[in-house]
């Protein structure tokens, strides 16, 4: 069965990072298709209707805008998919956090390009939105990812059960990982964990690695970490900030997206 | 990494049809690990007066014995089918578990990708039919229903009872593995008189599997009913459908259809809660 893979494409700058990322992913997972899709961002939506008032003159410059943008992409794409080989093409105006939902659904992992890496980038919503609203695995990239990631796997473990589900279905695909090594923060004096069962039952060897919690932040040390053991991408759960407020990402998984410099696989 | 198959064995009179059910499964992810599950009742003697103890002693030894060689006869199937499963290319493994049926198959269940538990039977025990609950239910997990008697092989004429809602996409993505493999793929959509028929949900042709749409009425007669003379019509061999409870309070009262399916279908139903 081909697997789907769902590229959102933002900035030019990131694109060709994003897309040879995509083409990774697909071998990884043992083949797949790519959908590229682009968003532009409808000009209504740009602005605080009680505050603003969106003049035909305006509306036309942030259509023009956005409508430019999306040909830098689409030139990016097309002499991308004349090197290697076929992808399919989408770019509709649409919020892109909506966007990104709506086709996410219907693919089997969504790669985009990590947040905060330029300025008046658009997708900065659609990475929480592709990780809580679509059930499916999350792939944060990078500007320029290392060619041949996802050989040597970090996971940034925490031992609840939703988040080891998650990290498994994520785990599935980068199937032929070289070395698996489980990252987990301990408190001074609490006992060490142990592999878990889950992962010995489905024939996963990982090595199991001992972050001491103290006073840096965990993201922080856990990234430190995955450099040291040479990890090539990072695998985790991802976790929102509360039940009330989904679309808020908890702590540790906003400072890890916001300062890796690796790949980072994500599933809710 | 292995897929995991949790293979629940409750009955002899279901075990066989369990286990060959797990090794066809394994068979169309590839191959699996199996593990094969049964669960001991705890037997603890509630603190009863002496004379009352005494007299209920005999009564719970009973029990014991029967319960030993109930689990002694899923062990003997068990162990007739090792070697072909293992031969199959699957790794399979047998765990004997004591305590509530319900919580263990729950704990097990959610490691599993997959549980094969056996459809339930009118004269189950209530620690059947409550682990059968849990693992619908409570598991997170897709669950193949499995007919009483040893069915042949499935998996190449397999039917999609669609209902265009999150609970129905989320019963698909864990079966696209098997829909693969499929020969033919039948989309069953219930369709309202009057209203509009669904289209072929994008996932599928995006995963290329190429699915045949079959409009059942709804509304004349019991729906669960029409939809197994439509399986029995097309020569099916395989169901995946959501699984729904009524409520989300009691989430032990099935829907309508599902229940109808899980007590009348006679081909393996792939659910998903």
């Amino acid at each position: 069965m081909p697997r789907v893979i769902l590229a959102l494409l933002d900035h030019p700058g990131s694109a060709n990072g994003l897309l040879a990322a995509a083409r990774r992913l697909a071998t990884l997972a043992g083949g797949a298709r790519i959908n590229v899709l682009a968003a532009r961002v409808p000009p209504a939506s740009t602005i605080l209707s009680t505050e603003e008032v969106l003049t035909r003159d305006k509306e036309a410059r942030l259509r023009a805008a956005e409508a430019t943008r999306v040909a830098a992409l689409k030139a990016i794409f097309e002499s991308w998919t004349a090197t290697y080989g076929a992808a399919d093409w989408r770019d509709v105006e649409a919020v892109p956090q909506e966007a990104v939902v709506e086709w996410g659904r219907q693919a089997d992992m969504i790669v985009l390009e990590r947040p905060g890496q330029h300025r008046h980038a658009t997708a900065a919503g659609a990475l929480p939105a592709a990780l809580f609203e679509t059930d499916r695995p999350v792939v944060a990239v990078p500007v320029q990812p290392a060619p041949g990631f996802g050989q040597h796997i970090a996971i940034a473990w925490r031992n609840d059960p939703h988040a080891t589900r998650a990290v498994l279905s994520a785990l599935r695909f980068v199937n032929a990982a070289a070395s698996v090594h489980l990252l987990a923060g301990v408190r001074p004096g609490a006992p060490e964990p142990r592999i878990p069962e889950i992962l010995i039952e489905h024939g996963i060897a990982a090595e199991l690695q001992i972050i001491p919690l103290g006073k840096d932040p965990f993201g922080l040390s856990l990234l430190a970490r995955a450099h040291a053991i040479g990890a090539d991408m990072l695998v985790m759960g991802a976790y929102a900030h509360s039940p009330w407020r989904q679309m808020v990402l908890g702590g540790t998984t906003r400072s890890i997206i916001a300062h890796a410099d690796i790949p980072v696989l994500m599933r809710h | 990494m292995t897929d995991v198959i949790l293979a629940v064995l409750a009955r002899r009179e279901t075990a066989h049809a369990v286990l060959d059910a797990a090794v066809c499964l394994g068979g169309l992810a590839g191959r699996a690990g199996i593990i094969v599950l049964a669960v001991h009742a705890p037997l603890s003697v509630g603190p009863l007066a002496a004379e009352a103890l005494m007299a209920e002693a005999g009564d719970v030894e009973g029990a014991r014995t029967r319960e030993r060689r109930r689990i002694a006869s899923l062990k003997s199937a068990f162990d007739a089918w090792a070697d072909g499963a293992r031969h199959a290319g699957n790794t399979v493994q047998w765990v004997e578990a004591e305590g509530e049926a319900s919580d263990i198959v729950e704990e097990r269940g959610r490691r599993a990708d997959t549980i094969v538990i056996a459809r339930p039977l009118p004269d189950d025990d209530a620690v059947t039919g409550h682990a059968f609950g849990a693992a619908l239910f409570h598991t997170e997990r897709p669950v193949l229903v499995v007919p009483r008697s040893r069915s042949a092989a499935f998996g190449r004429r397999v039917a999609i009872a669609w209902r265009d809602d999150a609970r129905t996409a989320k019963a698909i993505i864990p079966a696209l593995r098997v829909l693969g493999s499929a020969e033919q793929v039948f989309l069953l959509a219930g369709v309202r008189k009057g209203a509009t028929a669904p289209g072929i949900p994008g996932v599928l042709p995006d995963h290329g599997i190429h699915a045949e749409l079959r409009i059942l009425p709804i509304g004349t007669d019991v729906f669960g009913k029409l939809l197994l003379a439509t399986l029995h019509e097309l020569g099916v061999d395989m169901l995946v459908m959501g699984a729904y409870a009524h409520t989300p309070l009691r989430e032990m009262m099935f829907g309508g259809v599902t229940r109808y399916m899980c007590e009348h279908a006679d081909v393996p139903v792939l659910m998903r809660h």
